[in-house]
């Protein structure tokens, strides 16, 4: 806060849950006028808490117990509901995570911005219709005349988060709470909707949530880092990256891809020279889908090797992981395992050799069935073993994923998303697969817990000589790990390559933007927007 | 694309009406001889004999089979082998006592079952929206006859406060309205409301909670829409067994409606007029399961072909 004059001001701020006691520790934090103040944290932290404590938007178990909360030196926390309604989307608007679940399905775009100018400003319809349309062109909309008309199902991602802060600006407040606002969005997506918050900040405060460092790092001008809901740090952006005092914030800061202490992803043993997998020419058409999903498609994955498949939502990498799973039907032809046990039919070479790892571990894992049943259902449906035997290895495989085995008796919703992810790798590897296939597995995961499943995967990897083949949309990501990167849009291949020239000597214009997009921050380019990172200690 | 839709739901219809009537004709078959009844005690074989070559039924029954699809197709049903009218024009002269019943009905059950599955669903877990909610059990639980009997004891033959029978005077759609809402009603609650539950817990509350937006507003212009749909398609579903609880209502309270007409027809084994009341609920039925249809996509955008 140097001179200007001081918008949000929170101070001590405690919030408790009857159930689980309190989840907000003493949080204090401070915005000046036009500042765009970064929170960061894994999830969990304690972030949306705290920005939906500022107007007393807190889920109903929960309740304020201690602190204050001011905007403009108006305390908000000594205020009833009656008296906060007026105020919210006045003082504060707010731009959700997901802008699809964000907005009222059933209701027009330009009701929702209409009855929302109508509630505070005291505007008449008419008045108030003029000012909904100023906003859709604000956020630079296209035809805003039309999406007025329009519901949220019928725009994409980015444009419905474009109305999403259309609607939180539509009373012209002078503090934006934006919480993930990117993260529900493609790369390409992401940095226009950051770039338009930057231009709509200048007029307006932002507090920005997310759990992304680099992001934070280049958007913000300070940061709060937030731990078990605590603020353990704050500070302008710059420094808290070059210098940073705590403990967590450091371990975030060594999480980050590319630099990463974990030994690099490459492997150690000789590459093989035959495919596990070979894709030739695949073509896969969506019944009544006028573009293919997946067209003319080559390419091979060897034992000991990490492949990596990038690219945006509905750029096809799904449909490959389906069609190799055996899931789609495909000319068998386009698609073989030329390695494997060719006298097997297709269905048991996948079944025995080619196992996946799901994106969210909270929906791919049977909530219902205690840990054993889970991880021991490859073994009891294959008969690979009796039922002793099968506790003993279910005992092992947790083991080796770093899991405790005395746990194989608790359900699913025991664990944390991480611990989940180790449980579905066990899963996997309960079959002895050759072909590994993890279809975003890691993108649910927070940046540390995601540094160590890689770590994991590296060394599974290593110990049993398997093909890794990791479908992402994150292309540092893919750079990190990956032995050869393909780049996929609209279902072909635009780029494939070994990592390190797909990343450093892109030849496609696509894989360019994505990286630009992308922007992360790269070890050998330090000092990039101005932000120079500490040296970790080794 | 709409024509194409309209020929569909033209083919369905033709379908419905195809089965009904196969049903029918074989449930009427296996239900008596219609002879028999017109012919009073003690007939004569001959007079048997004259009777069922006067309404055809001494043809083979793949031959009556035909003989009445053609006249159906025609909407010529026959007439009456009770009184001797047209059957059809019997059917339709009581539409309008029934179609009265049971729009007021639907409406009664609109006003109460939606407010109050929105006052249950705004906090189900609330002791009082609980005792509610427990409460629409017990009704659902009921059958409408039995309620039906229970009003009229209480409050025509002990209290006296109101007729129970005919239609003559508004005073007497009171209890019939009331009773065969009672078909429909606790089960549109249950949708409601928890349909309002599921919405209130959706990320697009909270986006309106943080534009300041009312609880009264968040909970009709928000939630409630979010809950028509299912509320539409069980209305939509339910019609066909409400006409069944409409016979049920409509003899208790001896109301001049197709019910009543139904049940006398049955007792008397009036194939035609039988016919001719089938006939003219399936369509009714046919109709509005299609409007609820029609509203589903009114309601709900997502469920509109895609346009642009």
């Amino acid at each position: 806060m140097s001179g200007s004059a001081s918008l949000l001001r929170i101070r001590g701020l405690c919030v408790d849950f009857p159930q689980s006691g309190r989840i907000l520790h003493n949080v204090s934090l401070d915005a000046a006028e036009g500042e765009i103040v970064g929170l960061v944290g894994e999830s969990g932290a304690g972030k949306t808490l705290a920005a939906l404590a500022i107007l007393g938007l807190i889920p109903a178990p929960g309740h304020v117990t201690g602190g204050k909360v001011f905007i403009r030196d108006r305390e908000l926390t000594k205020l009833g509901e009656q008296a906060l309604r007026p105020l919210r989307g006045r003082l504060a608007g707010f731009v959700f995570q997901d802008p699809l679940k964000s907005l009222n399905p059933v209701r027009r775009i330009g009701s929702a911005l209409v009855e929302s100018a109508m509630r505070h400003s005291g505007l008449s319809r008419k008045q108030a219709r003029e000012r909904a349309m100023e906003a859709l062109r604000s956020v630079e909309l296209a035809n805003p005349e039309s999406a007025m008309r329009a519901y949220p199902h019928q725009f994409s991602g980015g444009q419905r988060q474009r109305i999403m802060i259309a609607l939180a600006l539509i009373n012209r407040p002078p503090l934006l709470i934006a919480d993930e606002p990117t993260t529900a969005l493609d790369a390409s997506v992401q940095s226009r909707v950051l770039e338009l918050l930057k231009r709509r900040a200048k007029r307006h405060t932002l507090l920005m949530i997310t759990h992304d460092l680099a992001l934070a790092a280049r958007f913000c001008d300070r940061l709060y880092v937030m731990h078990g809901g605590r603020v353990v740090e704050h500070g302008p952006a710059r420094e808290l990256f070059s210098n940073p005092r705590h403990e967590y914030t450091r371990s975030l800061l060594d999480a980050l891809p590319g630099r990463r202490t974990t030994a690099p992803m490459r492997s150690k043993h000789r590459k093989s020279r035959e495919a596990l997998a070979a894709v030739r020419g695949l073509t896969v058409r969506y019944r009544g889908a006028a573009q293919a999903a997946v067209e003319n498609v080559d390419f091979a994955v060897h034992a000991n090797e990490t492949v990596c498949l990038v690219g945006e939502s509905g750029s096809g990498k799904t449909t490959i992981a389906r069609a190799l799973a055996g899931v789609i039907r495909v000319d068998p032809e386009q698609l073989r395992f030329p390695s494997l046990n060719d006298d097997l039919p297709g269905a048991a070479v996948r079944a025995r050799h080619l196992q996946m790892v799901f994106q969210d571990p909270y929906s791919s894992l049977n909530p219902r069935w205690p840990v054993e049943r889970i991880v021991g259902e490859p073994i009891r449906t294959h008969r690979l073993c009796g039922r002793a035997e099968q506790k003993a290895r279910v005992a092992a495989l947790l083991g080796r994923v770093g899991l405790d085995p005395k746990q194989m008796d608790r359900r699913p919703a025991a664990f944390s998303g991480g611990q989940r992810q180790r449980i579905a790798l066990a899963r996997a590897l309960a079959m002895n697969p050759r072909l590994l296939l993890a279809d975003e597995a890691l993108s649910a995961l927070d940046i540390r817990t995601q540094a160590r499943i890689l770590a994991l995967l590296r060394d599974i990897r290593e110990e049993r000589r398997l093909a890794l083949l990791l479908i992402t949309h994150d292309l540092a990501l893919a750079a990190e790990v990956g032995d050869r990167v393909i780049v996929l849009r609209r279902g072909r291949i635009v780029e494939q390559g070994p990592a390190s020239k797909v990343m450093n000597a892109p030849r496609h214009e696509y894989t360019r933007e994505l990286l630009a997009a992308q922007a992360r921050w790269r070890p050998e380019n330090p000092g990039r927007e101005g932000v120079r990172m500490y040296t970790p200690r080794l | 694309m709409i024509l194409s839709g309209l020929a569909q739901r033209l083919a369905r219809l033709a379908i419905l009406l195809l089965g009904v009537n196969a049903l029918l004709f074989v449930a009427l078959g296996l239900a008596g001889d219609p002879a028999l009844m017109l012919a009073g005690e003690d007939p004569t074989p001959e007079l048997l004999e004259r009777i069922r070559a006067e309404y055809g039924l001494d043809l083979p029954v793949w031959q009556r089979y035909l003989v009445q699809l053609g006249r159906m197709a025609q909407l010529d049903f026959g007439v009456s082998i009770y009184t001797g009218q047209p059957a059809l024009s019997m059917a339709l002269e009581q539409l309008p006592g029934t179609l009265l019943m049971a729009v007021l009905s639907m409406a009664l059950t609109l006003i109460t079952a939606i407010p109050a599955g929105v006052w249950i669903g705004h906090r189900p877990e609330a002791a009082s929206r609980r005792f509610g909610a427990a409460l629409t059990a017990v009704a659902q639980g009921i059958p409408g006859f039995v309620m039906a009997l229970v009003l009229i004891q209480l409050f025509v033959v002990r209290l006296g406060w109101l007729p129970s029978l005919g239609y003559a005077q508004p005073a007497a759609w009171i209890l019939p309205s009331i009773s065969l809402g009672f078909f429909l009603a606790p089960k549109l609650c249950r949708v409601v409301s928890a349909g309002v539950a599921e919405a209130m817990q959706e990320d697009y509350i909270r986006t309106a909670r943080a534009n300041g937006a009312s609880m009264r507003f968040i909970l009709w212009r928000e939630a409630l829409p979010a809950a028509l749909p299912a509320a539409v398609a069980l209305v939509g579903t339910q019609f066909a067994f409400l006409v069944s609880g409409v016979v049920l209502i409509e003899t208790l309270f001896l109301w001049p409606g197709i019910g009543l007409l139904l049940l006398h027809s049955a007792q008397n084994l009036d194939f035609p007029v039988l016919q001719a009341i089938c006939f003219v609920v399936a369509l009714l039925v046919f109709a509005v399961n299609n409007l609820a249809d029609a509203l589903l996509r009114l309601i709900d955008p997502r469920l509109r072909p895609a346009t642009q």
